[in-house]
C-alpha cells in the first residue's frame, strides 16, 4: 500500500511547532554558548572585556580602561532564525536529503551567531564609548560593526537560514 | 559554476547591496520612515476599525493601555529585500520577475498589518508574551511565508530542469 505524503502546510507548521519548541527549551544552554565563545573571541583580540551569559541577553563588561561601559545584547533575535530553518526543511518532501550538508548548514548558522554577537559588542561598546569612540573606533569601524549587526538583526540572521535551506535541498539541483 | 551556487550567490550579493541602499541616511529619512508611517497609518485604521481605539504619532499606535513603535523590522521591509533579492537572483524572465516582486511585497505588507494588529492586541491583554511572539514566532512566520511564496513561485516560472523544482 502506497505511503501517503503529508500535506506541505501541515508539514511546514509541524516544522515551526517543532523547532519554536526546541528553540525554547535549549535557547538558554545554548545562548550561554554562543556568548561564551564570542566572548573568547572578544577576549582573545586582547580587549580585556568580560562576557556573563544569563540566557536570555550577553552582557559584556567594558574593557579594562573603560570597565564602566556595559553592553547588553538581546540573543532571541541572534539566534531564532534557526525556528525558521527548521520549518523550512519540512517544505520538500524528504526533509534533510542532504543530511552533510545539513550538518555543515547548522554550524554555517551557529558561526553566524558567534559573529552577531560579537558585531553587537563592538557596535553596543562603539555607542557607549562615545567619547573615546575616536581613540578606540575609528569612524569607518564603528559603522562597519553598526552596519553588520543591525543588517543581521533585520535581515542578515533570515537570509542566512534561507541560504542554509536552500544549500540542503535534494530538489534544487 | 552550479546552478545552485550561482543563486546562493546572487542572492547573497543583492541582499547587501539591497540592504546597504536602504540603510543610506537620505532613503531611510524620505522612502523608509515615511513607509513605516503609512504602515503604521493602515494599522491604526484597522484596529480603529475593528472597535480598538488607538491614535497614532508617525510610527506610533498608542492607547492607554498599550503603545507600539514600528520600527526597521516592522514595517515588512525586511522580508521584502529577502523576497526581491531571491526573486531577482532566480532564472526567469524579466515579467515573472516583476510578477513575483509586485504580488509577493503586496502580500507581504498585507500579512505585516496583520502582524502589528495582532502585536498590539497580544501586548495589551499578554504583555509577558510580547516579546516572543514579537522577536520570534512573527519574524519567524512573515519569513516562512515569504520564503513559501518564492518556492512557489520559483517553481512555477523555473525553466526545465532550472534549480527549482519545489
Amino acid at each position: 500500500m502506497p505511503r501517503r505524503r503529508v500535506p506541505r502546510p501541515l508539514r511546514v507548521l509541524a516544522g515551526f511547532a517543532g523547532g519554536l519548541a526546541l528553540w525554547l527549551l535549549l535557547a538558554g544552554p545554548y545562548h550561554r554558548l554562543v556568548g561564551a565563545v564570542a566572548g573568547s573571541a572578544f577576549r582573545a583580540e586582547g580587549e580585556g572585556a568580560i562576557a556573563v551569559s544569563a540566557g536570555r541577553e550577553v552582557v559584556i563588561a567594558g574593557p579594562v580602561e573603560q570597565p564602566r561601559a556595559r553592553v547588553r545584547v538581546s540573543m532571541a533575535p541572534v539566534t531564532s532564525n534557526l525556528v525558521l530553518l527548521a520549518a523550512l526543511w519540512m517544505w520538500d518532501p524528504r526533509p534533510l536529503g542532504r543530511w552533510k550538508w545539513g550538518v555543515i548548514a547548522l554550524a554555517a548558522l551557529a558561526a553566524g551567531h558567534v559573529i552577531a554577537v560579537i558585531a553587537a559588542i563592538h557596535s553596543g561598546l562603539a555607542v557607549s564609548l562615545e567619547g573615546a569612540t575616536g581613540e578606540r573606533y575609528g569612524a569607518a569601524e564603528a559603522n562597519f560593526w553598526f552596519a553588520l549587526w543591525q543588517g543581521y538583526q533585520v535581515v542578515g540572521a533570515w537570509a542566512l537560514a534561507f541560504g542554509a535551506f536552500w544549500a540542503t535541498r535534494r530538489s534544487a539541483e | 559554476m552550479r546552478p545552485r551556487a550561482t543563486f546562493l550567490l546572487k542572492f547573497a550579493l543583492l541582499i547587501v547591496v539591497l540592504y546597504l541602499a536602504v540603510a543610506l541616511r537620505p532613503v531611510d529619512r524620505h522612502v523608509v520612515t515615511p513607509f513605516s508611517e503609512a504602515i503604521t497609518a493602515a494599522s491604526a485604521w484597522v484596529l480603529n476599525g475593528v472597535g480598538e481605539p488607538v491614535v497614532r504619532e508617525g510610527t506610533m499606535i498608542r492607547s492607554p493601555r498599550f503603545a507600539v513603535d514600528v520600527k526597521n523590522g516592522c514595517n515588512g521591509l525586511e522580508a521584502v529585500l529577502l523576497l526581491v533579492a531571491a526573486v531577482l537572483a532566480f532564472p526567469a524572465s524579466w515579467k515573472a520577475k516583476l510578477i513575483g516582486v509586485v504580488g509577493g511585497t503586496l502580500a507581504i505588507e498585507a500579512l505585516n498589518l496583520v502582524r502589528v494588529t495582532s502585536l498590539y492586541v497580544l501586548g495589551r491583554d499578554y504583555p509577558h508574551l510580547f516579546e516572543t511572539f514579537h522577536v520570534t514566532v512573527w519574524q519567524a512566520v512573515i519569513f516562512v511565508l515569504t520564503i513559501a511564496m518564492f518556492l512557489v513561485w520559483s517553481a512555477r516560472v523555473a525553466p526545465p530542469q532550472s534549480p527549482a523544482s519545489a
